[in-house]
């Protein structure tokens, strides 16, 4: 995924575009980690907690990139911490790069997207890393061509 | 999510006796309604003991060579374990979970270390009585796969 460099100057409207965008690929990655859709009462449960409210209007603004710019940097710190568990700086800072884990689960979906997996689960004794989501990938695209 | 209990779940799947692998895959087909494939898979694993992989049309369970039967077939057990429990749909109504497969391009990933995560611990031990179920198998009849 391309980053943009900070010599780049995002309008208002890009930098909406940009939030919804980096708010798509979370949720992505979250609802096929918890093979479920995320809902609204789900992150709101998950601000309340921690302090923080947000209405289903900004929700909306967040993730379709329209109204008006949300730019309550303890409001996108904790969605970013609690939500989904990725660095803050991913939603606080538009300018940023991806981080590696977010860059690493991308990929790993559209693979397993384009070899049309439609459900997977891995018994893994380590940590989930970028190197073993590759693995996997691996493992699956030589077993697929054993079928051809 | 409520998991239920996993010696009543493997009671429903294949009674109090005991079992083979070949038996406990043939009742899953039946549950899942597509073929189930048991692939053994050459090459480099990493920390990765078994994968379970579904598609439109079948779901491949691939695993690597092991020195240890027993070992192999835990970890097969555990992959069809993930497929035993979610034939039984168990997700509450509030979540949307049809309308994640409404979706489209959704996909369900799970790559969770074993220890940390309730389904991962429940698919666990429904391997390690599936496991001791199956040596327990008296059968004069070997079973194809552990031929």
């Amino acid at each position: 995924m391309a980053n943009a460099g900070r010599s780049v100057f995002l309008t208002q409207q890009e930098k909406k575009e940009r939030l919804a965008d980096r708010m798509g690929i979370l949720v992505d990655i979250w609802e096929s980690d918890n093979n479920t859709a995320l809902t609204f009462p789900h992150v709101e449960e998950a601000l309340s907690s921690n302090g923080i409210q947000l209405s289903r209007t900004r929700w909306s603004y967040l993730i379709h990139g329209t109204g008006s710019l949300v730019t309550d940097q303890e409001l996108l710190k904790t969605i970013a911490e609690s939500v989904f568990g990725v660095p803050p700086t991913y939603l606080t800072d538009l300018y940023s790069e991806t981080p590696p884990d977010v860059e690493a689960r991308m990929e790993f979906l559209d693979q397993m997207r384009k070899l049309k997996v439609k459900n997977f689960a891995a018994r893994n004794l380590g940590a989930t890393s970028p190197e073993i989501l590759k693995t996997i990938t691996k493992i699956i695209d030589e077993s697929m061509n054993g079928e051809k | 999510m409520v998991l239920p209990s996993v010696e009543e779940k493997v009671r429903e799947l294949c009674g109090v006796g005991t079992t083979s692998m070949t038996e406990v895959v043939e009742h899953l087909v039946a549950i899942c309604q597509k073929p189930i494939n048991l692939v053994e898979h050459d090459g480099e694993w990493g920390s990765l003991t078994a994968l379970k992989v579904e598609f439109e049309d079948r779901i491949n369970v691939l695993f690597p060579p092991q020195n240890s039967l027993h070992y192999k077939l835990h970890c097969i057990y555990h992959e069809l374990g993930h497929i035993y429990l979610e034939s039984l749909d168990l997700a509450s109504p509030e979540i949307s979970q049809s309308l994640l497969k409404e979706t489209q391009n959704a996909i369900s990933v799970s790559c969770r270390h074993i220890e940390d995560d309730p389904v991962e611990r429940w698919v666990e031990a429904f391997a390690f009585m599936m496991s001791k179920k199956t040596r327990a198998h008296s059968s004069s009849v070997l079973d194809p796969f552990l031929c």
